[in-house]
């Protein structure tokens, strides 16, 4: 038997009130592999993430995590089996110190909800570390709602690697940066998961930044699965290029 | 991000204020003999504020005549907000800082029972003027506490004298929905069953204080086709009841009682829409024609230019009863005057009352009569006096009532 | 029967047209402004006088009575503009709800202004020339100024509707409805459409004041009559929906009508008053509404407000120091009994008992982000809890465990409906279940002794004299906000005020947000039934004032004051406050109007709470 993948979709579905977002789509993240889904602007993608960390229930179709299902699980459980996920609109406590958003990530572990003395990973070593890893230990003490966009993504990041993920999901992590920044926050990001052994799904309209970090594409238009396949092959899709320039340009 | 020091700025501001508050402001005078009153003046103003007046001129003649037992009489007065939990706080306030000998005062009946119960636990003597509710003196009532108006019981009683001369069958009761309305309606039916067998009670309204549904309700009232209609509303619900009652036409042909509804304070305002013929207990001030009466009329015109409301009487006998009380005592000494309270007489503008002995209920009564509209304004015409005393019921049930 | 059920109906209608006029002006008000605005019932009660005097002043007849109507909207009009441009334009910066404050000092102003200018008495208004008789319908007369009425209704919702979808100004008071933030990129003039908003909202409430001339005098108690109804009709019509408001309207007019024409009913032998039940209809519609409907009857999800939405003050950790000095405090408080007179101490255990119940609305307001406004519930229940508990011959201890436990259990109840909603509606929930607790309180005469209350609640023996009280309550408060103050920093804390912040990245982080906010609820229960319990025990007695809505006005007036995202805030508010009120009470006759001058005076000062201000200036003082 082969290890199960990091992820893995099957059939996934979900209508709103009749319009299909996401329509039977089937893929697959190999442990450790950085992959990107992308497709034009509401093609369903965050839908598609939103399926799979459990902020959406699918009307059919089955979401497999490390080989099990957690199809209808709530973002609570899938968190606890090793998701994590960035939001394409960044997501961080403003009113508390980048130090603290990332020890509640940590804290959120063991909780300890009973105990009136403050957070253990307030001063813990697993905080200190992911701040290392992401940069971010110099701006500790800073509140979050203060920092310029870049750094706020990376203590997003932080975050989001504070359960040791399997699997980490970036909706548009990059979206709203300049372009050196969108490289240097992606090379970061793998770096990061590379060494903590967690795969990637990211979405992205930056192409350049998905053809250098993902070793496998997935296309999405109009809620379905269009294509799937190493960059190069990617590259090369007349399909993938009809979707992207729309009809008028296909040959 | 740096460590704080929440709020010690913040209570800093505050201690200014802790200062003015909380330390003792001035020493309570050796000369006069302080009263504590307290009274719910923002939330009642209409019958308020004559009462405040009626007070004010009771305490400037008896000074004028050397005030009580050599001393003045000095009124510390109070805003109660018309809660229970101020009232309480504010009695405090009067009787250890203002260094006050006794209470009174009172207006809504759960306040008034809050100061009472103050009161009794304190050991202070407080002489209720206005809240009506029955059980300040009989289920609750205590050793400290006297009441001077006649109660819920008493001025339902003297309505259904009236009333059961009228034999009329089918009734309608209107009241407002608090132990005043309840309580009243309650004693209205006893004493019309007990006094006449086959009385039928047809229609029951009981909208919520200061927010009747007039026309819903005069309506639901004459679908009920009653031969007459008891109501308790007082105040803008009263005014409502009567407006659209009458547009409505539910008042031909059926007789009306309705507590209270000759009091200025509730008539006046109706100026020449007042209804006509209903059976009511009230203050027909302009027609009263006793010494005491004329005396105190006319001193009250003289000080306030206006002329007296119901209020008016009750804050002036109020303070009456406070310097009789003390008189009587010798001294403003708590157990002394709690003593000479029994059996106490005092001459108010309605006459001689007594507080009685036995429940610390005053006789004080209440004039009793039908309305007419004169010079486009509400009378009350064909009135008489109804004592007090006539109006209790016998002493061993009072007796049942009344922990002893 | 059939035609009583009609005519009912009719009368329904005639209120609803009234009630609906006033609730434009405040659903108006509030979709375009986010402004809870208090002093809406007061607007209302003032055209009613205004009317009263224009009339007499253009010596009465149809152009009398028409003239005072039309003037007295745009004098109530004029003063809602006022308002706007002194009060309320220096503050919208400010979190949202401390405009309530502001403008609930404006309530205060308002009500003695208009004792002082127009006297004690009941004023009964000119009725409408022409419109002072009845029709007949089968048999039953119907004034025809209710007929009139009925009518004005729909015509003014189809007014308002056109205004808002063929007018201009319309388009953009829609804009800022649905995104502020696109609004003000669209280049609206949003200090001007604000203004007109106001003004015209304002007008609004004194034209229905005039309007209800004829059918109910002028009274000083108008204003706080009308506004919870008021407030009800436009969140279970769906808050910024106009039809909804009319369809809330009438379902409240209507049913409040046919409960009076039911009257008193003999179902399966037991008397049912369904007059009675008029006490707290809407509130019972309101409830059911939310927990069906969150967002109302025609409501919808209030959009993300881009930009404008408000940053959550941080919560730092009290500095090393802070809990020697806090101990010294507690200390000389110990101490006051051997320099200060009892009213010290009476007054100084009030303030501790609010200083409890304040802390407790911070904990959802705050730490949760919840804004409660009928936090009163709590405090009551541990009030009848323990009350009842000590008549019926429990200890002390037990009593006010008793208190607590009720407390705790109701929260635990209430808290599991509102959870789920947010924002407005969720403070709305919070306010028809504590309506409905003090119905029942109100009405279960065998139990909680109705009206009237119940009393001789003292405590017993040692605890009896006011000093050991206050050693007590100072005591319990004391050590009770030094647990709630290390809570605050502990993991619970931390997780709260993350769902507060972002609720999907707290999600997504592990943490289960309904289940916190939930604890938050209990927690805040607890404490204000705690509360409640010392209270009762301080006063003797207790009456349903403890559970209705000038008690959690009263809470969230302290809260805000002192800085609702503060530890010390809520505690430096019950001081103000209390302090405030008491002084003034003995200073001045006027005492409410200067009273509504201070609370407008220190949110225009301290517009994030004195403690909150305090701690801004600081911050700012460290950055340079
Ligand atoms: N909660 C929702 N209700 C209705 N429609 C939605 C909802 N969420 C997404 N959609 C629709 O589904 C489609 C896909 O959206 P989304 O997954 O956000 O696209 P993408 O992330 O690829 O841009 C869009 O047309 C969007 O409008
Ligand atoms: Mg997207």
């Amino acid at each position: 038997m082969t290890a199960p993948h990091a992820l893995a979709v099957e059939h996934l579905s979900k209508s709103f009130g009749g319009f299909r977002a996401v329509h039977d789509v089937s893929f697959h993240v190999a442990t450790g592999e950085v992959t990107a889904l992308i497709g034009p602007n509401g093609a369903g993608k965050t839908t598609t993430f939103n399926l799979v960390n459990g902020q959406l229930t699918p009307d059919s179709g089955r979401v497999l995590v490390a080989g099990t299902d957690v199809t209808g699980r709530d973002p609570r459980a899938l968190w606890r089996g090793g998701v994590a996920r960035t939001f394409q609109i960044t997501a961080t406590f403003p009113s508390m110190t980048v130090r603290e958003n990332v020890a509640i990530g940590v804290m959120a572990l063991a909780p300890h909800f009973w105990s009136l003395q403050r957070p253990a990973s307030l001063s813990g070593s697993a905080t200190d570390a992911l701040l290392a890893d992401v940069g971010l230990t110099g701006m500790a003490d800073l509140l979050a709602g203060t920092l310029a966009y870049g750094d706020l993504k990376r203590v997003e990041l932080a975050m989001a690697l504070a359960n040791a993920p399997s699997l980490l999901l970036m909706d548009e992590p990059t979206a709203g940066m300049a372009a050196a920044e969108r490289e240097a926050l992606m090379t970061l990001a793998v770096r990061v998961c590379k060494a903590r052994g967690a795969a990637i799904l990211f979405t992205e309209h930056d192409m350049s930044v998905v053809f250098r970090h993902a070793t496998r594409i997935f296309v999405m238009s109009a809620g379905e699965l269009v294509a799937t396949g190493t960059p190069e092959a990617i590259r090369r899709d007349p399909l993938v290029r009809e979707v992207y320039l729309g009809k008028a340009a296909a040959p | 991000m740096k460590r704080s020091f929440p709020g010690l700025l913040g209570l800093a501001v505050a201690a200014s204020l802790a200062t003015a508050s909380l330390l003792p402001d001035r020493v309570a005078a050796q000369e006069p003999i302080r009263v504590g009153e307290l009274n719910s003046y923002k939330a009642i103003p209409a019958f308020l504020e004559p009462y405040k007046k009626g007070w004010e001129l009771a305490v400037e003649e008896i000074n004028a005549a050397g005030g009580v037992v050599g001393r003045k009489l000095e009124v510390v007065s109070r805003d109660d907000n018309a809660s229970p939990g101020d009232a309480v706080r504010v009695a405090e306030e009067l009787v250890s800082r203002e260094k006050v000998a006794l209470l009174t005062g009172g207006f809504l009946s759960h306040v008034g029972l809050a100061v009472a119960s103050f009161a009794n636990q304190q050991k202070v003597v407080f002489i209720a003027s206005e809240p009506l509710t029955d059980k300040l003196v009989w289920e609750s009532g205590n050793p400290y506490t006297f009441r001077l108006r006649a109660s819920t019981y008493m001025q339902v009683s003297m309505l259904v004298e009236e009333a059961v001369k009228l034999g009329k069958k089918r009734w309608a009761l209107v009241y407002p929905n608090y132990e005043y309305g309840q309580s009243a309606v309650a004693s209205f039916k006893a004493l019309m069953q007990a006094r006449q067998p086959g009385v039928e009670f047809v229609a029951e309204q009981a909208p919520p204080l200061g927010k009747i549904e007039a026309g819903a309700v005069t309506q639901a009232i004459a679908d009920a086709k009653p031969d007459a209609i008891f109501n308790v509303t007082f105040g803008p619900d009263l005014q409502k009841f009567v407006r659209e009652g009458t547009t409505r036409g539910i008042f031909n042909g059926v007789t009306v009682f309705s507590l209270l509804g000759g009091e200025p304070e509730y008539l006046d305002p109706l100026k020449d829409e007042a209804p006509v013929g209903w059976y009511v207990t009230g203050y027909p001030w302009d027609q009263i024609k006793t010494p005491e009466h004329d005396k105190f009329l006319a001193a009250y015109r003289a000080r306030w230019n206006d002329y007296p409301r119901l209020g008016s009487v009750v804050g002036y006998a109020a303070l009456k009863s406070v310097a009789a009380a003390i008189a009587k005592a010798g001294s403003p000494e708590t157990e002394k005057v709690r003593a000479a309270m029994a059996g106490l007489e005092v001459d108010t503008p309605f006459g001689r009352v007594t507080y009685r002995a036995l429940d610390h209920q005053s006789t004080m009564g209440a004039y009793v009569g039908r309305t007419a509209v004169k010079d486009g304004r509400g009378v009350m015409v064909d009135w008489r006096y109804e004592p007090g005393e006539k109006h209790l019921p016998p002493d061993d049930e009072v007796r049942k009532r009344r922990p002893q | 029967m059939l035609a009583s059920l009609l005519i009912q109906t009719l009368n329904g209608l005639a209120s609803a047209s009234l009630l609906f006029l006033v609730a434009l002006g405040l659903s108006l008000i509030f979709g375009v402004t986010r402004i809870v605005n208090f002093a809406h019932g007061s607007f209302y009660m003032l055209g009613a006088y205004m009317a009263v005097s224009i009339n007499v002043w253009l010596g009465g007849g149809i152009l009398g009575f028409w003239g005072a109507v039309a003037g007295a909207a745009l004098a109530v009009a004029a003063i809602g503009l006022v308002m706007e441009l002194t009060i309320l334009r220096r503050i919208y910066r400010a979190p949202e709800l401390l405009q309530l404050v502001a403008t609930f000092g404006v309530v205060l102003l308002i009500k003695d202004a208009t004792l002082f200018i127009w006297g004690p008495e009941d004023i009964l208004g000119a009725r409408a020339p022409g419109l002072t008789g009845s029709i007949s319908i089968f048999g039953k007369r119907l004034p025809l100024y209710d007929v009139f009425l009925i009518l004005l209704g729909p015509a003014m919702l189809a007014a308002i509707w056109w205004l808002l979808r063929r007018t201009a100004w319309g388009l953009r008071v829609r804009a800022a409805t649905e995104d502020r933030g696109m609004a003000a990129a669209l280049g609206i003039d949003q200090a001007r459409l604000f203004t007109s908003v106001l003004a015209l909202g304002a007008g609004l409430a004194g034209l229905a004041g005039a309007l209800a001339l004829p059918r109910e005098p002028a009274s000083l108690g108008m204003d706080l009559s009308i506004i919870a109804d008021v407030f009800v009709v436009t969140v279970v019509g769906g808050l910024g929906s106009i039809p909804g408001a009319y369809l809330a309207a009438v379902i409240i007019s209507v049913i409040k009508a046919w409960c009076i024409g039911l009257g008193t009913v003999n179902v399966f032998g037991t008397v049912v008053s369904f007059t009675k039940l008029t006490l707290v209809a809407e509130f019972l519609v309101l409830a059911t509404v939310l927990v069906l409907r969150p967002h109302g009857l025609l409501g919808s999800e209030p959009p993300a407000q881009r930009g404008a939405a408000h940053v959550h003050a941080p919560l730092p950790e009290p500095a090393r120091g802070f809990w020697m000095a806090a101990g010294l405090g507690l200390v000389a408080m110990l101490a006051l009994p051997l320099f200060a007179d009892r009213y010290a101490l009476v007054l100084l255990t009030d303030i501790a008992v609010f200083a409890l119940l304040a802390s407790s609305l911070a904990i959802l307001m705050g730490w949760a982000g919840m804004a409660s406004f009928g936090h009163a519930a709590y405090f009551g229940a541990g009030a009848y809890g323990a009350a009842l508990a000590a008549l019926a011959g429990a200890p002390f201890a037990v009593s006010v465990a008793s208190g607590l436990i009720l407390a705790t259990g109701l929260a635990a109840l209430i808290g599991r409906l509102a959870v789920r909603t947010s924002g407005i509606s969720l403070a709305m929930l919070t306010l028809a279940f504590a309506q409905i607790l003090w119905a029942i309180a109100f009405q279960w005469d065998g139990v909680t002794g109705g009206s009237n209350g119940l009393v001789g609640v003292w405590p017993p023996g040692p605890l009896a004299s006011k000093t050991t009280y206050f050693l007590f309550a100072m005591l319990t408060a004391a050590v009770t906000l030094g647990l709630l103050w290390r809570l605050a920093h502990s993991p619970f804390g931390y997780a709260l005020r993350a769902t507060r912040d972002n609720p999907r990245r707290a999600e997504a982080s592990g943490f289960d947000t309904l289940a916190l906010r939930w604890s938050a609820f209990i927690l805040s229960g607890a404490i204000a039934g705690l509360a409640g319990a010392i209270f009762v025990f301080s006063k003797g007695s207790l009456s349903p004032d403890v559970l209705a809505i000038p008690r959690s006005v009263d809470a969230l007036v302290m809260v805000l004051l002192g800085g609702f995202e503060t530890l010390a805030g809520p505690i430096v508010g019950a001081l103000v406050f209390t302090l405030l009120a008491d002084w003034l009470t003995r200073t001045t006759d006027y005492w409410q109007a200067v009273l509504g001058a201070a609370i407008i005076t220190l949110t225009l000062i301290f517009p994030h709470g004195i403690v909150g201000t305090f701690e801004r200036w600081r911050a700012r003082g460290d950055r340079q």
